[in-house]
């Protein structure tokens, strides 16, 4: 119960960015070396979390009283759900310092105490048990964020940072009060609590709180058509910065779906399906069709964005294990996939200078090293076999197409349309005559920028040709967390063989 | 055997991983030898797994070598949930069986040959030793394909033959035309592939498992109780199969594909990828055979294709289309084969397609070597004096295809006529007209098959005499598989299946795997009869063919510039590419722009709307804030006097 | 002994001054000492009250009113001095910065 582990891996990347922030004169070099330094630290830390306990229960935690009078505590602790996403968000962070070379010159400083807070700040999403406690590291992670953007951002930075600023706190001021009415009414804000607490909820009561809870969610992830924030924000946001949305910041939209407003609104739940699912369905299909119609390239992947994690809330909220395993896999697969695509994105912008996909033509033969890594990525992001976004969305798909066949045979045609965009992208780049009057002058990846793309690339294909290690440790905790749903749904109850069984 | 299945596999991904990290340090000589080294390797590999299944008794033919579990979902349940399936274990395998196996070795022997041949074929193209490296993805992809013990698996092997047709057709980076080919050849290919995933949602529902040798019972089961499978279902599959194999009305990439190097056309475009359609089909035979009118569907398509790709490539100019339709018009004929429920026959036709296609590219490739590039017949003719080797081998390839005694083409392709026919006799109507599709088509693919060697090979040179002085046949390593491919081409018919005679060694051997053929036997002077008609046939067309082109080539021209709105409609294609572009590519399109505008006007504006509203609120409430001190102080001091009225009122 | 109403009302008095002074002169100089008139007005009360009923309490207060004051003073009076310097004015009116 008293594991220091979560903790360290929030408070170690806070203390980095406090010490850092409070030294008043540090050149940038040692500040970036330091962040690193922390960053690949916290990510050598996190990796016994990966150790899960199989059967779905929480582990390392760390339970500590905090506001009392509240019910409101300390508490900490990781399970097959937010262990992996906890180990993904260690894994960008170094990744997001090593990329700041070649794009971040002025204000290092500020930037990795930034990038050090939304670390603390993000890890504590996946690891608080406590509803309190997540909506602080919830809000925490948006500040630091909204300053990348807004200090570090593009030409329309302030428009931007702004809109997504509002859009999130718009979206998380109802999930507040819903979480204080939860704690007003049952004394405690620990998950274990609430879940005997939803069971007595009425219906009405569960509506509301659903909505509320959905509402923050859905803003996140996005879910269209509260989306419009997010190719503002990816535009305008630094390659670090977009690497974190992108990679982190939109799990926290699906994860939070799923850890509360499955298990504790169950019959909301249910009623909502059909609705998310149709949300679900049209964002694939809807944001793949924007991504076509991009012609910034930044723009082409915050869309496809949308597409992909439309196809995470469709797993979720298709209530089928297969599913909704999938879908906890497909926002692992979309962080190592999207993040490799805007660091390289970040890379050709650092030469061109511009992101317009018909400035650009012909790089495949003066910069192969690039070729190869963005065929790679795309290949990933478009789900083809043996690279891990089939695995993803391939679970997703065969999940519900059991309970939901339409749902899911539309949401296959988002597989169509995501080559569509992303070889258009790849052609556009890559194929035809050199098109931009310097490219011919723009080197290849340096050994920093492919060390720092390496990892990536071996988690997709090691994913895409042995997923089970992951899904083993996926399944069980996703199983708890449609248990309630699902027992709504299965009318009449099925038969227990098991109790059966004992008398004998 | 386990390790037989794993180097299968393992070798191609490694001489990939491998040729692909040093492609710099390679030159093309080098890596083109250790892809022929290695693709003869699997060669013998595939012919050992094949003598160890011949060794086993008939019924105990298939070997599962599994390697590690892939996925695994839902073990605590186990069971079905009304009746969904929720366990889902897939492994990383191997899954020998007499099909398998048969693709397995014709894919890796003609492999061989192709390899051997892109060594010499490719010396002077830069990045020679990249190309092999996708040649040797291309080869795991497809033996992945045939040889995974599961659908998925195979849907693995699908999508990376894809994967790397579209790598392999783009292969010359600057030519536009390629890359757009490439890209056009992925995205139909991904329209079957949704097809075929919803078939493997289906059938995992259906059936609860995934795995090749789960199902082979349970198939057979549902066939032998006459359970019927939903025809959906098994038209899932098919659309899949009409992606890969290029099948009306998705054939439209095969031809454009033409744009990549020869070799690989010869390779991936016509001996092995395309095949994966019919290779699915026979996977799937008693799921088909369950269905239905399914097969029926499969019937039609197949013999629409044949004689609609037939007529097209009747008037192309460039020979590597007048190839490329006849591949698609040969799939077409596999297709009848299998939608008249005569797996095996298809299957022969796939494998004696692969010996005299492979030879009739690469050919046409040394012709094109030769050449320097020009690959349009009407500045060919009279090559036989130039490249005499080339011309023997490729009129080989041309009997073979055009269906003429006793060349490989013929024995399969009578088959397949037969088959309907039979159908026909026996009462079915509508099989005549499929009969009579297939005969036409026949009377085509002759006459266009002449028609391409003759102005290819026979009469006046039309070469540019300053660009092509001197034409000069292919260095050996070009030659020699040439040569093996037409002695194929040549005996390969004959020593797989000759039905009049009822030597069927390749039926017997995939007899234990597929769905069995409707029994309907022909008396024997029937089949012989047949058999001469469609030999008369042939060889009738073939005559015409070659006498009207190798006479007075302007005539010859001129009669194919009369009829000039038929000349235009067969050498524009029936326009199928413009039907795509005005139905369905610009409407998407359209689509695409309009969601933009409307997410930008719609969406985007209502929340920009609120933000409006809000500033619209703020600015008409900040008339208050003035700056001027003493108007603050009175506004606090008339609120705290109105507060004190309040209160003590 | 005075009574208390005394006190109040002189101590109303004293604040009515200043709220006029306050609303009515443009001088920040002025204006800050009409708020000291209320401050004092306030700080009679609490004295007057101390002396009647809470001796300890109305004390602390009065002594926090004035810290209270003597702080705003010295705010203030750099302010003003700080826009003495700015403006060549310390006319309240001539500084609107802050008009929204």
């Amino acid at each position: 119960m008293h594991d220091l582990l979560l903790a360290l891996l929030i408070l170690g990347p806070l203390a980095v960015a406090i010490v850092l922030a409070l030294l008043p004169k540090l050149a940038p070099e040692p500040a970036r070396i330091v962040t690193l330094l922390a960053t690949i630290v916290t990510f050598c830390a996190s990796l016994p979390l990966l150790s899960t306990d199989l059967g779905g229960g929480m582990t390392h935690e760390l339970d500590l009283p905090w506001i009392a009078t509240f019910g409101i505590r300390f508490h900490l602790g990781v399970d097959g759900i937010s262990a992996p996403l906890v180990v993904l968000t260690t894994l960008l962070m170094p990744l997001v310092v090593l990329a700041s070379y070649g794009h971040v010159h002025d204000r290092v400083k500020q930037y990795c105490v930034l990038l050090l807070a939304m670390e603390a700040g993000m890890i504590g999403v996946f690891a608080a048990l406590d509803l309190v406690l997540f909506y602080v590291f919830f809000e925490m992670s948006l500040v630091p964020l909204y300053l990348l953007i807004g200090v570090f951002g593009g030409a329309r930075r302030a428009y931007a940072a702004l809109k997504f600023f509002l859009f999130t706190v718009a979206g998380s001021l109802p999930l507040l009060l819903a979480i204080l009415w939860l704690v007003q009414k049952g004394g405690s804000a620990d998950f274990a609590a609430l879940r005997t607490l939803a069971r007595t909820l009425t219906p009405h009561e569960q509506g509301w709180l659903f909505a509320a809870f959905a509402a923050a969610f859905c803003v996140k992830v996005p879910l269209v058509p509260l989306h419009t924030w997010l190719p503002d924000a990816h535009v305008e946001a630094p390659t670090g910065g977009s690497v974190i949305l992108a990679g982190v910041t939109l799990k926290m939209g699906t994860y939070g779906l799923l850890r509360f407003c499955l298990p504790l609104f169950p019959q909301a739940t249910t009623q909502a399906v059909p609705l998310l699912l149709a949300l679900a369905v049209i964002g694939i299909l809807y944001g793949a069709l924007l991504a076509w119609a991009q012609g910034d390239l930044k723009k082409i992947i915050a869309y496809s964005s949308v597409s992909h994690l439309g196809f995470v809330v469709l797993g979720l909220f298709s209530l089928q294990s297969t599913a909704a395993s999938g879908a906890v896999l497909q926002m692992i697969n979309h962080g190592l996939s999207t993040g490799a695509l805007f660091l390289l994105i970040g890379m050709i912008y650092e030469r061109a200078h511009t992101r317009q996909l018909i400035e650009f033509g012909g790089l495949a033969r003066t910069m192969p090293r690039f070729a190869f890594c963005l065929v790679l990525a795309t290949l990933s992001s478009i789900g083809v076999p043996g690279l891990n976004g089939f695995i993803g969305e391939f679970l997703i798909l065969i999940g519900t197409w059991q309970t939901h066949p339409v749902a899911a045979s539309l949401a296959a045609l988002g597989v169509l349309l995501g080559a569509i965009y992303m070889l258009g992208l790849v052609k556009g780049l890559l194929f035809g005559p050199l098109v931009h009057p310097k490219s011919a002058t723009w080197r290849d990846l340096n050994s920093r920028e492919l060390l720092l793309l390496t990892p990536l690339f071996v988690l997709m294909v090691a994913i895409g040709f042995a997923p089970q290690p992951l899904l083993r440790r996926i399944e069980p905790p996703v199983e708890r967390m449609l248990e309630a749903p699902r027992l709504l749904l299965e009318t009449p109850p099925p038969p227990p063989p098991r109790d059966a069984e004992i008398p004998r | 055997m386990n390790l037989v299945a794993a180097l299968l596999l393992a070798l191609p991904l490694t001489m990939a991983a491998v040729i692909g990290l040093l492609h710099r340090r390679l030159t093309t000589k080098q890596a083109g030898v250790l892809a022929f080294a290695m693709t003869a390797t699997c060669f013998g590999l595939a012919v050992a797994a094949f003598t160890h299944l011949r060794g086993l008794p008939v019924d105990e033919r298939f070997v599962e070598a599994t390697f590690w579990r892939w996925i695994e979902l839902g073990g605590a349940d186990g069971g079905a949930v009304d009746g969904a399936a929720t366990r889902l274990a897939l492994d990383v395998g191997v899954w020998l069986d007499p099909l398998s196996v048969t693709w397995a070795l014709f894919v890796t022997g003609v492999g061989s040959l192709i390899f051997l041949y892109s060594i010499s074929y490719m010396a002077h193209e830069q990045g020679g030793a990249r190309y092999f490296a996708y040649l040797c993805l291309f080869l795991f992809s497809m033996l992945t394909l045939v040889l995974g013990s599961n659908l998925v698996l195979t849907f693995l092997g699908w999508e990376g033959v894809g994967l790397c047709s579209y790598l392999l057709i783009g292969f010359e980076y600057g030519k536009e035309t390629a890359a757009q080919a490439g890209r056009k050849a992925f995205l139909l290919n991904r329209i079957g592939d949704i097809g075929f995933l919803i078939g493997m949602f289906w059938t995992w529902k259906l059936f609860g498992t995934l795995g090749h040798g789960e199902m082979k019972p349970l198939m057979a089961g549902a066939l032998a109780a006459g359970a019927v499978i939903p025809p959906l279902l098994a038209l899932s599959y098919f659309v899949g199969a009409c992606g890969k194999s290029a099948q009306l009305p998705l054939f439209v990439w095969l031809p454009d594909a033409m744009a990549g190097p020869t070799p690989v056309s010869a390779l991936i475009h016509a001996a092995t990828m395309v095949t994966a359609g019919v290779y699915l089909l026979c996977r799937l035979s008693p799921l088909f055979a369950a269905a239905a009118w399914a097969l029926d569907v499969v019937a039609w398509t197949g013999a629409a294709t044949a004689l609609f790709a037939g007529l097209i490539a009747l008037r192309q100019r460039d020979i590597k289309r007048v190839l490329a339709y006849s591949t698609v018009s040969q799939l077409g004929y596999m297709f009848l084969a299998c939608g008249l429920g005569a797996f095996a026959s298809g299957a022969f036709h796939v494998v004696t397609h692969a010996f005299f296609k492979a030879l009739l590219f690469l050919g046409s490739g040394a012709v094109i070597h030769a050449l320097h590039g020009e690959q349009d017949l009407w500045k060919m003719g009279g090559l036989k004096h130039h490249l005499p080797k080339t011309a023997f081998a490729m009129r080989i390839g041309a009997f073979a295809l055009a269906g003429i005694a006793p060349f490989a083409g013929f024995f399969s392709k009578d088959e397949i006529l037969g088959v309907a026919f039979a159908q026909a006799y026996a009462g079915d109507r509508s099989r005549w007209v499929l009969w009579g599709m297939g005969v036409l088509t026949a009377a085509l693919t002759a006459f266009y098959t002449a028609r391409m060697i003759t102005l290819c090979f026979d009469g006046e040179s039309r070469l540019d005499p300053h660009a092509h002085a001197h034409p000069h046949e292919a260095p050996p390593a070009m030659a020699i598989p040439l040569q093996i491919l037409a002695v194929l081409s040549l005996a390969g018919g004959i020593a797989l299946g000759f039905e009049a005679l009822h030597w069927m060694p390749l039926h017997h051997w995939l007899e234990p795997v597929l769905a069995p053929a409707p029994d309907l036997q022909l008396s024997s002077a029937l089949t012989w009869g047949l058999m001469t008609l469609a030999f008369l046939i042939a060889v009738l067309a073939w005559r015409i063919g070659a006498k009207w082109y190798s006479g007075d080539f302007a005539a010859a021209r001129a009669a194919e510039l009369s009829l000039p709105r038929l000349a235009r409609v067969l050498a524009g294609r029936f326009f199928v590419d413009e039907i795509y572009g005005g139905l369905i590519v610009r409407p998407l399109r359209f689509c695409a722009e309009l969601a933009l505008e409307f997410d930008q006007r719609v969406v985007d504006g209502l929340f920009r709307g609120i933000g409006t509203a809000a500033v619209l609120l703020g600015t008409a409430v900040r008339i208050v804030q003035n700056g001027v001190i003493h108007s603050y102080a009175f506004w606090v001091l008339a609120g705290t006097v109105t507060l004190l009225a309040v209160a003590l009122s | 002994m005075v009574p208390q109403a005394w006190y109040l009302i002189v101590s109303a008095l004293l604040f009515g001054l200043g709220i006029v002074g306050f609303v009515t002169r443009r001088n920040s100089l002025v204006m800050f000492m009409s708020v000291e008139l209320m401050l004092n007005a306030a700080n009679l009360v609490f004295v007057a009250g101390a002396r009647d009923h809470f001796p300890a309490r109305g004390t602390a207060c009065a002594l926090f009113v004035i810290a209270v004051a003597a702080a705003e003073v010295a705010v203030g009076l750099a302010m003003v001095l700080a826009l003495f310097r700015l403006k060549k004015s310390v006319q309240a009116d001539d500084v609107r910065e802050l008009r929204a």
